[in-house]
């Protein structure tokens, strides 16, 4: 027989912060004791971007081209080179720098239009609505790799093209989310009393929407993180990932993979990536658990 | 931890770059041959036919002479020592065995439409030729001999009397005419917008059977490279039945409808999957194919493809055009040196960067000049892990237009070293008396990603004369359309070469089509005008020679640096292979091929 | 009820519609077209512009979008999908090819997919907190970390430089040769499946816990009932009702996921086709790919929605 978590409730409590709270530090030394899977993924995730921030500083210039072609992990190249004698090192860590930009810059544009979309289609109701939604069920229709694959194809191809497309794609999932939200918090009564007093619209969605949309898109935002490396990675498998020279995991695993003689060029950026990705799920999958409204009850 | 250079492991294996000269210098010597089907205005018509009627025996003698006397180091003869060696102790060609070669099967199979590298390879076995190209572009006789030149103006083919068509349903073996070879000449220019061959006779006045066995060509205008016009890779025969009875659109898609007069009639086919093909066993040259069958296995996906070649399920690593000289390596690796063989294979077609002449600051010959000066060309071909050669204007494979690595590399822009120090001095004198501005360039175009790396190292190059040039990277379409329409200052895109030396008229007259640098000098259009009209070799030699050395010299409209090669590697219990250079590099290997120990799975 | 099925049907062709303009519209807006492929061998822009004009004017590209667009649909609707501007092979005829390939795919992959995230979710509900629970969640959250085609990469190397095995080559119907099929097969479908597993695991895992507090479950443990019955008996089938939201997510995952297997493994299915159409710029391929598989994934998803009233009685639609 399962018991509820005793700190459940408090938790739950502590994210619409309508509860007296212990400590801001106590709060957080107990919930990532209680999540240490999600401890661990966040120890990972800063590990992650403190590379990607400072990396890049100290591993060297990773588009140099040098004549030492394809040399294996070594004193000299603690990863080794590729096969244009690039450091394959400097290229691992600016890689980081720029999965996390593609993930970062995804997420914030798919929030974004998908934070838009959503309230606009919630608050007009009507025609408006009907036929926003019409479109995101029409896109939904697709899993996002294919409409990825088309949208690549339109929008051209550097790493912010490739940043937007993946913003668009997510937004799409998350439109319904948001709509779900803000016609969840236009019923309550008080937004009702604040329509009544002659709240603008604008003031009602910024002062009273968007601040119950938290919960409900940073469950699914921390899951597009991981997956916006990994559809970076697919994007390039298949060709249409970010161009060189821009170091990308994606493409280094895609030119490694008939390079067997040189396992390096493989395991390096596949264990990075892997690693990136595994980082953001676990504390997404930790952040859902926390937030999941089914985990309340009880 | 031992640092392994790569380019050690890669000059133990047999494609370092002797071994890439050794095609070449073949290729070289194929080119003689072409002498033999040209003739001339300084010899007399009758000589000219005779020469033409000399065995194709008289002109191997010939390339083993020319060979030996091209090959100049020790090394090399040894090489050609151990090969002559293993070809002794080869018991000869044995007959039987299905050939299983990996393809990506492109679909269209009507030659007037499509070159796909995929399903090309399987129709290449299932037509033929009137002539075709052989190594180094030779004119070899094919369906027909070699043509009698009557005049330079009309030529005689006559259809050897043992050519028959599979014996399927409408053509049910029936003989080879002139009248099916005029027809499936004619086919290629008939209005379809589909077709693509459309231009390759306009200078054709009429093909024409005068009987049986004859058919007669007759030009418009003097134009020599007619002869290699008809004997392109492309030019594979279709008969009006199998159009007739199955209809223009079935030609490309069904696959019953290909019947064809080649060495390989067709069995089955699952599109994308595979394709198999049986012996012919009616086929002109007698005996062969020394292959049972043949069969292709479409495999899209680059590991799979090494994966099922070392594992034993494929005979050849690569499809025709896609042999990287990595993926031999790879397969070396896990098999072995002597269970893989590895023949490098020059194809006309290449990286360079055109240069618009209209453009500032390119309209000045010494800036474009300063620009060659500066490229470093070793370090521009060492990128590209041996998929490029270092060319000049004429790709080496069409020999003996075409100059050859070492060749190119005493030349001012080609070299290294302390002479690479001078290039780069005069490079600096040039920029200084043009007095142009080193950091006013226009960005340097770049077709992204493909050529991305190599755009990097000529900006570093142009960098050591002081030339500070930024990089715009084009996606393929954006690319094209600069190039097409002229809006570029200098851009790094791939080149199609032809299996002629007249390209560069193609490419640089003032007319040219491709002449996309609108580069215009009378001096030379009045060369390549000349050049099209001349049979001789020799003639046409020097006025070749002399367009390149001023192009590299003094014109420079392009910026030429390399030609590619494709590597075709193969299990090394395959016999007889010859490499067939040409834009596809899909011609005739197989007919010749015999297994010397057949695997398992190739067992019929 | 039947004023809900109405509505939605009403409001399908109206989706279909849409989706077929912005399809046709995306794939407009793709520069360059596949008369690139057509035209040049090796390398691009060895065309000149009059042979490129010809054939833009025989693809119908000459003329104004809007007029392209009408043409397509009216065939469309008379039952022509029209042929492939690459290989000229009818459409239709593809489809019917690689479509029982990709099902196939699809439904080994669910076969793998079902049991092992199920599994894996009510094991890890039932021993919430335990350490079977973080090391099930551990390993799920891995292989939904590992980029698919790198995994698939290995799975052909590795058992080919330790034992020189290679999965067989060329692809083998089902019906020609089971056995052979299946070989084939099993590994790509193990890759598609990994990953929706853990998705699906995760969600399992949470309705399980959500069920596990429920009252009756409760009271089913103070019967003193075994632990397996109040699991498999009592929780899991209440816990399933939501899964059926998640079969959609699953087609849509499966297809992309054979997109990435077909391309590695050379199955020829309905995600290759759509690669390979894409890479060429293959307008009609396209085309038609999205608008069959945007229409029959709008009618899955229809098909779900309204099986939530069959498997719960308590929901009704307005």
């Amino acid at each position: 027989m399962r018991n509820p978590e005793p700190n459940q409730e408090q938790l739950v409590f502590d994210v619409y912060g309508m509860v007296e709270q212990p400590p801001r530090m106590v709060r957080a030394r107990r919930l990532l004791r209680q999540h240490p899977l999600g401890a661990f993924g966040l120890l990972i995730v800063l590990f992650v971007i403190f590379i990607a921030a400072f990396g890049p500083l100290i591993a060297g210039d990773a588009e140099r081209i040098s004549p030492n072609i394809l040399y294996n992990p070594g004193s000299e190249y603690l990863f080794g080179t590729d096969r244009l004698g690039r450091d394959y090192l400097a290229r691992v860590v600016a890689g980081a720098r720029l999965s996390m930009s593609l993930a970062i810059g995804a997420m914030a544009i798919g929030v974004g239009v998908a934070l838009v979309l959503g309230m606009v289609s919630a608050y007009a109701k009507g025609a408006i609505d009907l036929f926003l939604q019409r479109i995101i069920d029409m896109l939904l229709a697709f899993p996002g790799l294919v409409l990825l694959l088309l949208l690549s194809q339109v929008i051209g191809r550097n790493w912010q093209s490739v940043a937007l497309g993946m913003g668009l794609i997510f937004a799409v999932s998350m439109v319904r989310i948001v709509r779900a939200s803000t016609l969840a918090t236009l019923a309550e009564s008080y937004v009702e009393a604040a329509q009544l007093i002659g709240a603008s619209p604008y003031r009602i969605l910024w002062r009273h929407v968007l601040p119950n949309m938290g919960p409900p898109l940073l469950i699914y935002v921390t899951a597009l993180l991981g997956g916006a490396i990994l559809f970076e990675g697919a994007l390039s498998f298949l060709g249409l990932g970010v161009p060189p020279p821009d170091p990308s995991w994606g493409r280094m695993l895609t030119e490694a993979r008939t390079l067997w003689n040189y396992p390096h060029l493989s395991i390096f950026p596949g264990i990075a990536m892997t690693i990136a990705v595994l980082g953001f799920n676990l504390v997404g999958d930790s952040i859902r658990d926390i937030f999941d409204p089914r985990m309340r009850g009880a | 931890m031992s640092d392994r250079n790569y380019w050690k492991r890669m000059s133990r294996n047999r494609l370092s770059r002797r071994g890439l000269l050794r095609a070449s210098a073949r290729a070289g010597v194929g080119a003689t041959g072409l002498a033999l089907v040209g003739c001339g205005d300084d010899d007399d018509d009758q000589q000219g036919a005779a020469q033409v009627a000399q065995t194709q025996q008289d002109q191997a003698e010939r390339q083993a002479e020319q060979q030996q006397a091209q090959t100049d180091t020790a090394a090399e003869q040894q090489e050609q020592q151990a090969a002559a060696a293993q070809a002794a102790a080869a018991s000869g060609p044995k007959q039987g065995g299905i050939v299983r070669i990996v393809m990506s099967d492109g679909g269209i199979f009507d030659p007037a439409i499509a070159i796909h590298g995929g399903t090309y390879a399987g129709v290449h076995q299932i037509y033929d030729w009137i002539n075709y190209l052989d190594e180094g572009f030779v004119i070899t006789g094919g369906m027909a001999d070699l043509p009698e030149v009557v005049d330079e103006l009309n030529f005689i083919y006559t259809i050897k009397p043992n050519v028959y068509w599979h014996d399927k349903p409408p053509l049910d073996g029936r003989q080879f005419t002139a009248e099916d070879a005029v027809f499936g000449l004619e086919r290629f220019g008939f209005d379809n917008p589909e077709f693509v061959f459309k231009d390759r006779f306009s200078l054709v006045e009429k093909f024409e059977a005068a009987d049986q066995f004859t058919m007669t060509v007759q030009a418009r205008e003097v134009f020599s490279p007619i002869l290699t016009a008809i004997a392109e890779d492309n030019m594979l025969m279709v008969s009006r039945d199998a159009v007739d009875a199955f209809g223009d659109e079935a030609l490309s898609t069904d696959f019953d409808a290909q019947i064809g007069t080649g060495a390989m009639m067709g069995v089955s086919r699952e599109p994308e999957v595979e394709l198999n093909l049986a012996r012919h066993p009616n086929y002109y040259r007698e005996g062969l194919p020394y292959f049972d069958g043949y069969r292709g296995i479409g495999l899209g996906d680059d590991a799979v493809r090494i994966a099922a070649f070392v594992n034993g399920q494929t005979d050849f690593l690569n499809y025709q055009w896609f042999g990287r000289p990595v993926d031999l390596d790879t397969a070396i690796a896990e098999l072995g040196e002597d269970a893989v063989t590895g023949v490098p294979n020059p194809v006309t077609y290449g990286m360079a960067t055109h240069i618009h002449c209209e453009v500032e600051p390119y309209t000045d010959p010494r800036v474009r000049n300063a620009v060659h000066l500066a490229t470093d060309r070793e370090q521009l071909i060492a990128l590209s892990l041996g998929e490029l050669v270092i060319g000049g204007p004429i790709a080496v494979a069409i020999a003996p237009y075409g100059r050859s690595e070492d060749e190119l590399r005493q030349l001012p822009g080609y070299r290294s070293g302390e002479l690479r120090q001078e290039d780069l001095a005069k490079s600096r004198q040039l920029l200084d008396a043009s007095g142009v501005d080193l950091n006013g360039f226009p960005p340097l175009d770049i077709w992204a990603p493909d050529a991305s790396d190599y755009g990097q190292v000529l900006q570093q190059n142009l960098g050591e004369v002081g030339i500070e040039i930024g990089i715009n990277e084009l996606t393929t379409n954006d690319a094209l359309a600069a190039r097409q329409n002229r809006e570029f200052s200098m851009i790094m895109l791939g080149q199609q070469g032809a299996s002629d030396p007249d390209l560069l008229y193609n490419d640089l007259h003032t007319t040219g089509g491709q002449n996309y640098g609108n580069f215009s000098n009378p001096e030379f259009d009045a060369m390549v005008e000349r050049g099209r009209s001349v049979f001789d070799v020799e003639e046409r030699k020097a006025i070749y020679d002399e367009a390149q050395d001023r192009l590299l010299n003094e014109w420079n409209p392009r910026l030429y640096w390399s030609w590619s090669t494709v590597i075709v590697a193969f299990r090394s219990y395959l016999q007889g292979f010859r490499p067939t250079p040409g834009p596809t590099a899909s011609n005739a290997i197989l007919w010749g091929m015999w297994f010397d120990d057949t695997p398992t799975g190739a067992q019929s | 009820m039947r004023n809900y099925i109405f509505r939605r049907l009403l409001l399908l062709p109206l989706t279909v519609l849409l989706l077929s303009i912005f399809v046709f519209g995306l794939i407009r807006l793709v520069p360059g077209s596949v008369i690139d492929a057509r035209l040049s061998a090796g390398f691009p822009g060895t065309a000149d512009a009059d042979d490129r004009a010809k054939l833009e004017a025989h693809f119908g590209l000459d003329k104004p979008v809007h007029e392209q667009y009408l043409t397509w649909i009216g065939q469309i609707f008379t039952g022509d999908f029209g042929a492939s501007w690459l290989t000229k092979e009818e459409i239709l005829d593809n489809f019917g090819r690689r479509m029982p390939v990709t099902v196939e795919l699809l439904l080994l992959t669910l076969i793998i997919y079902i049991p092992l995230g199920i599994g894996t979710g009510v094991w890890s509900a039932i021993r919430q907190n335990r350490a079977d629970d973080y090391g099930i969640r551990l390993v799920t959250i891995l292989f939904l970390a590992i980029p698919n085609f790198w995994l698939a990469t290995l799975v052909i190397v590795i058992p080919l430089v330790l034992w020189g095995y290679a999965p067989p080559v060329p692809y083998v119907q089902l019906w020609e040769d089971p056995g052979t099929n299946l070989v084939q097969m099993i590994v790509p479908a193990a890759i598609a499946a990994l990953a929706g597993a853990a998705v699906l695991g995760r969600v399992a895992r949470s309705e399980m816990l959500e069920v596990l507090r429920q009252d009756y479950v409760r009271t089913a443990y103070a019967k003193g009932l075994n632990e397996h019955v109040v699991v498999l008996r009592h929780s899991l089938r209440n816990a399933m009702i939501p899964l059926i939201t998640l079969i959609g997510l699953v087609f849509a995952n499966g297809v992309a996921g054979a997109v990435i297997v077909e391309q590695i493994f050379a199955i020829p299915g309905m995600g290759r086709y759509l690669v390979q159409a894409l890479l060429t710029n293959d307008l009609p391929v396209v085309q038609v790919w999205m608008l069959i598989f945007g229409t029959s994934f709008i009618l899955i998803n229809l098909l779900v929605d309204l099986s939530y009233g069959l498997f719960d009685p308590r929901i009704r639609f307005q």
